[in-house]
C-alpha cells in the first residue's frame, strides 16, 4: 500500500466515523468501527479515539511508517438519523467482510444534504398530537398539538440551513409554540393549553443525547457523556425558557 | 382501563412518529413501535403493582433495553434503532411542564414535587439502561468464553 493510499484510507475511514457520530452513534461505536476497517487492510491501529467533538487515529502500515489525522465533529451539524447509521454500520461491515480495492470504496457513506421529507413532517405532526392525548388532551386537543409539530418542523428546517446553535434554537422554538398553542386555544381550537404545550415538549426533549450520554459513561467515555448529559442540560433549560417566556407574555396580554 | 388502553395506544403512535423523524428504516418501524408500547405497558403495570415513578421507569426502560439489545443482533443492526422510540414515552415530558409552570406560578410546593418527579424518571431510566447494558455484557462473555466452562469430549486431534 502506498503513502498515498493508506492517506485515501484513513480520510475515507475518518469520514465514516465523523458521520456515525453525526448521526447518533457513541463514541465507542465509532472507535470500533475505524479500527475494524483498518485491520481489514492489513494496517497495525495504534490507537483510535473519538469524543464529542473530535475523532483521531493513529495507524502504522507492514513497513513500519505511522501515519495520523484528526478531524472535526461539529456539535450543531449532528442530528439523529437512524436510518443513515445504519447505512454506514452496513457499509462498514461490508468492508469488512471483503475489502474491496481503494478505488471502489462504497460511496453510500457520503451524506446527503438535509431537505424537506413528508416522512420526517408526519413523524411530528403525529408524535406531538399522539402525545398531547397520551397526557390526557381530548381529540381537538391533539389536533392542535399536531398543527403545531407541522410548524416546528418547519422552524427546525430554518435551523438546518443555518446551522443554529441547538440551545437557542430551542429556546426560540419554544417560546413561538408556546405563542401558537395560546394562539389556538385563544381561537377555540382545542382546550387544554397544558396538554397541547406537553405534547409540543415531547418534541424538544433531547431523549437520544439523554440516552447515548449514559450508554458513554458505560463505556468509560466520561468526558463525552459529560458532553453530552451538559447538552441536554442546557436543551432542558431552554426547553423551560421558551415556554415560560410565552406563557408569561400570554398571562400579560391574554 | 380504558384511559389505559387508550395510552398505550397513543404511546405507540407518538412511538412510531418519533420512529419516523428519526428516520428509522421502514422494516424496523413496527418492532420500534412496539418497544415503545411495551415500555408504557410496563410502565403502567408497575405502578398498579405499588411501585412508584422511578422503579416503574427503571423496569420498563430495563426491559426495553434488553428488547433493543436482542432484536439488534437478531436483524443485524445497531440497538440504538430499537432502544430510542422505546424509551420515548418515558421521558418526563408532562412533569417537566407542570415544573415550570409552577415555578411561574410561584408554587414552590408543586415545583418541588414535580421537580423531584422528573429527576427520578430521568434517573429511573438512567439506571434501567445501565443495568440492562451490565446484563448484557456479562452474556456475551459468557457466550463468547464458553469453550471454558464446556468439559473437552473429543479426544485432542493428531
Amino acid at each position: 500500500m502506498t503513502r498515498q493510499e493508506q492517506e485515501t484510507l484513513v480520510e475515507y475511514t475518518l469520514n465514516i466515523g465523523r458521520q456515525m457520530m453525526e448521526c447518533g452513534a457513541e463514541a465507542w461505536r465509532a472507535e470500533n468501527t475505524m479500527a475494524r476497517i483498518f485491520r481489514a487492510y492489513g494496517l497495525e491501529v495504534l490507537d483510535a479515539h473519538v469524543m464529542a467533538t473530535q475523532a483521531a487515529v493513529t495507524v502504522k502500515n507492514a513497513a513500519g511508517e505511522h501515519y495520523t489525522s484528526t478531524c472535526m465533529i461539529l456539535p450543531d451539524k449532528t442530528g439523529t438519523d437512524l436510518e443513515r447509521l445504519e447505512i454506514l454500520n452496513a457499509a462498514a461491515r461490508h468492508i469488512c467482510e471483503q475489502p474491496p480495492p481503494l478505488d471502489c470504496l462504497p460511496l453510500s457513506v457520503n451524506r446527503r444534504a438535509a431537505r424537506w421529507s413528508w416522512r420526517e413532517l408526519l413523524g411530528y405532526v403525529l408524535g406531538a398530537g399522539a402525545f398531547a392525548v397520551f397526557f390526557g388532551g381530548g381529540f381537538l386537543d391533539g389536533l392542535a398539538s399536531g398543527f403545531i409539530g407541522g410548524l416546528i418542523y418547519l422552524m427546525e428546517q430554518v435551523r438546518r440551513v443555518h446551522h443554529q446553535n441547538r440551545a437557542i434554537y430551542t429556546s426560540v422554538a419554544c417560546f413561538l409554540s408556546g405563542l401558537l398553542a395560546q394562539g389556538c386555544v385563544g381561537l377555540g381550537f382545542g382546550s387544554d393549553l397544558a396538554r397541547i404545550m406537553i405534547g409540543d415538549i415531547m418534541l424538544f426533549i433531547p431523549g437520544l443525547v439523554i440516552v447515548n450520554g449514559v450508554r458513554e459513561f458505560f463505556y468509560a467515555d466520561i468526558l463525552t457523556g459529560v458532553y453530552r448529559l451538559i447538552e441536554a442540560l442546557l436543551i432542558a433549560g431552554a426547553i423551560a425558557a421558551g415556554y415560560a417566556v410565552a406563557l408569561m407574555l400570554g398571562g400579560k396580554f391574554g | 382501563m380504558r384511559q389505559e388502553v387508550l395510552q398505550v395506544i397513543c404511546a405507540g403512535l407518538g412511538t412510531l412518529g418519533f420512529a419516523l423523524f428519526f428516520h428509522v428504516q421502514a422494516r424496523h418501524l413496527l418492532l420500534a413501535t412496539l418497544g415503545g408500547a411495551l415500555s408504557w405497558v410496563l410502565y403502567l403495570a408497575v405502578l398498579a403493582g405499588g411501585g412508584n415513578v422511578f422503579v416503574a421507569a427503571l423496569v420498563s426502560s430495563l426491559v426495553v433495553c434488553l428488547w433493543a439489545e436482542t432484536f439488534a443482533r437478531v436483524r443485524k443492526a445497531p440497538a440504538t434503532i430499537f432502544l430510542i422510540p422505546g424509551i420515548i414515552p418515558l421521558l418526563p415530558g408532562g412533569s417537566l411542564y407542570y415544573t415550570m409552570s409552577a415555578l411561574i406560578a410561584t408554587d414552590m410546593e408543586t415545583v418541588i414535587l414535580k421537580g423531584k418527579e422528573t429527576g427520578m424518571v430521568a434517573m429511573g431510566i438512567v439506571v434501567g439502561i445501565l443495568v440492562a447494558s451490565e446484563i448484557v455484557r456479562v452474556v456475551l462473555w459468557v457466550y463468547f468464553h464458553r469453550e471454558k466452562f464446556i468439559c473437552r469430549r473429543l479426544p485432542p486431534s493428531r
